[in-house]
């Protein structure tokens, strides 16, 4: 069961090429297709080139949207999983889909929907409810002095809930338009996007991916316990604290442009786990990588497949991601039985 | 100097009101072979994780190489001091070699991946405790015997001075708790390591450690050489049994638990009776 150097190394390969396809292969299909020679006749492309247009201006932001997007969740995940050491832990296990979700839905039923300095009051008040809730959490654990897994667990959940609650409180009271506008929101979806959001955006999670990058060993060591981590010379509290915030804040960044995309930061990190093992030193950028291919792939899907409208391509996670991961659980039984 | 010092040592957990170890007081010298034997509940394992620095004592201190163990930070403490802890379960599964090469974790950098020492050594602990043939398997696939010889590589991977051990032969067939013990053995003797051994299992530290620390209610007991530790009378003060003694000629003494000693709880009393 062992996977050997080899292995892993071809894996990263093999995802960083598929990542690379898939990124530039996205945005040529779609209900107009579009031709890669016609979109690079002449550059800079000019203006009356219908297919560079379309190309340049509105699908490769959007797929580089999806690719962001995919790759924060999926690297969030492996770091939520390793640092609580539960494989149920997603990037939202410690309230962040509750507390944005509550944001954006008071945006839109306070009507605040016009854009400010580039940015739609929808994703900073998503962006500010996600910091609440994760302070919230942070708050509970300090007050109980203990960042152990299973305090910073049962304190996510709670204010998970408390966030729900609280949105279909406000979902209760809104109109029907208004209603309409939040479901949309909630499910996810990538479809408006400027390219000042997506450069603003690749910056954070770029930096957010080093820093969790360079934490990989000590992560291993996370996942395999916090007592054997410290005694094989791992700060604890200062690894997880630090890895936590940055997680928590590329998850938050994410979901206030798109909602929250379920799956994708449960379901990419397992089926690299069944893959190549458990060594985040390969896991971290595999996951990552892969859940930005895997994501361009569904929203390419949603945005093409279901014309002449969209199907939100958080649906389209789940049922596409969920048969992999059963093909895959099927194959290598072992894993459940450890 | 002595390796290490416990220095009126008391530390009790914070949800609990009756203290772990109370006012303890105990120095293991360097390359030593000791072994911490009492009854569940006397504060062997807790006094091993003080000594790792995994807790730390609301009264005395612990003192490493003539410094307090708490002055020295988390790396520093794990290139010296290795420690195993009891029943380790992995929550995601991991192969036997990926958790050897965890006890290089103090020596590397932050971005400076396993060079070919740092493997050879992994490989030399691998097989210092009988364990490189299945270095390519995963550790769910292991035996309980061939799990602990694992932990005790990746700690020996750490190249420490001093190894702590809680209850290593837990859950082990007799054939493999000898075997452990024959490891701790040849690493004590060969790889000069000090070694400090939490067990329950008498013989096998009377027969294997060089000297014994008798521990009871959070206190030292007694201490010193098997022979002068284990005798029935400790074994009866102690851990509440009574035992024969067996001594094969030259050899040391082996005890025979007879019958646990006049503690009996009143509803066995009350259910005697009425049958």
């Amino acid at each position: 069961m062992n996977r050997t150097m080899t292995t892993k190394t071809f894996v990263l390969l093999l995802t960083l090429a598929l990542f690379a396809l898939v990124l530039f292969g996205c945005p040529l299909i779609g209900p107009t297709t579009v031709s890669w020679a016609k979109v690079f006749q002449a550059w800079p492309p000019s203006p009356d080139n219908q297919d560079a247009q379309i190309f340049f201006s509105v699908r490769l932001p959007r797929n580089l949207l999806a690719a962001l997007a995919g790759a924060a969740m999926a690297c969030a995940g492996i770091v939520f999983q390793a640092v609580l050491r539960n494989p149920l832990a997603c990037p939202f296990t410690l309230g962040v889909a509750g507390g944005s979700s509550f944001g954006a839905v008071v945006a839109i039923l306070l009507g605040l929907t016009a854009l400010s300095h580039g940015f739609s009051l929808v994703t900073l008040f998503s962006f500010l409810g996600a910091l609440l809730s994760l302070f919230l959490v942070y708050s509970l654990a300090s007050l109980l002095r203990s960042y152990s897994a299973i305090t910073l667990l049962l304190a996510g959940v709670a204010i998970n809930y408390f966030f729900n609650a609280l949105v279909l409180l406000v979902y209760y009271v809104a109109d029907f338009t208004q209603a309409y506008a939040m479901i949309h929101w909630m499910v996810g979806s990538l479809d408006v996007v400027e390219w000042a959001s997506v450069v603003k955006l690749s910056l954070g999670i770029g930096v957010g991916f080093l820093v969790l990058l360079a934490l990989a060993r000590e992560l291993n060591l996370l996942s395999a316990g916090e007592e054997l981590a410290q005694v094989k010379g791992v700060p604890t509290t200062r690894v997880i604290i630090l890895a936590i915030v940055v997680a928590s804040l590329m998850t938050s960044a994410v979901v206030a442009l798109t909602g929250p995309i379920a799956f994708v930061g449960l379901i990419i990190p397992h089926i690299y786990r069944l893959w190549i093992g458990n060594d985040h030193r390969f896991l971290l950028p595999c996951s990552t990588l892969g859940g930005g291919a895997f994501l361009m792939v569904c929203d390419t899907v949603a945005r093409s497949f279901f014309g002449p409208s969209e199907v939100p391509v958080g649906v389209l996670t789940a049922l596409l991601g969920v048969p992999v991961l059963l093909w895959l659980l099927f194959r290598r039984r072992t894993y459940l039985a450890v | 100097m002595p390796l290490f010092e416990i220095q009126n040592l008391s530390f009790r957990y914070p949800s609990h009101s009756g203290f772990e170890l109370h006012s303890t007081n105990l120095s293991i010298e360097q390359g030593g072979l000791v072994g911490l034997l009492g009854p569940n509940g006397a504060g062997k394992s807790t006094l091993l994780k003080l000594m790792v620095g995994l807790a730390a004592p609301q009264q005395g201190r612990v003192v490493f190489e003539g410094k307090p163990l708490k002055d020295l930070p988390v790396r520093e403490r794990a290139r010296k001091i290795a420690y195993v802890p009891q029943g380790l379960h992995f929550t995601f599964p991991l192969s036997v070699m990926e958790i050897v090469e965890m006890g290089r974790h103090p020596y590397l950098g932050r971005l400076k991946p396993l060079g070919a020492q740092d493997r050879q050594i992994c490989e030399r602990a691998l097989s210092l405790c009988d364990a490189l043939e299945f270095k390519d398997r995963s550790y769910g696939e292991l035996s309980g015997g061939e799990r602990q010889r694992v932990l005790l590589a990746s700690a020996l991977a750490q190249t420490p001075r001093v190894l702590l051990l809680d209850e290593p032969t837990l859950s082990l067939d007799l054939s493999h708790q000898i075997l452990l013990f024959e490891i701790i053995r040849k690493l004590h003797r060969e790889e000069g390591l000090t070694v400090v051994v939490a067990t329950h299992e008498l013989n096998l530290a009377g027969r294997f450690l060089d000297r014994l620390v008798l521990m009871k209610g959070g206190k030292v007991f007694a201490e010193g050489a098997p022979k002068k530790v284990l005798t029935p009378r400790n074994i009866h003060s102690v851990l509440e049994v009574e035992v024969d003694q067996l001594k094969p000629k030259g050899g040391f003494p082996y005890f025979v638990p007879k019958k646990k000693l006049n503690i009996v709880s009143p509803s066995e009393r009350g259910g005697i009776r009425g049958s």
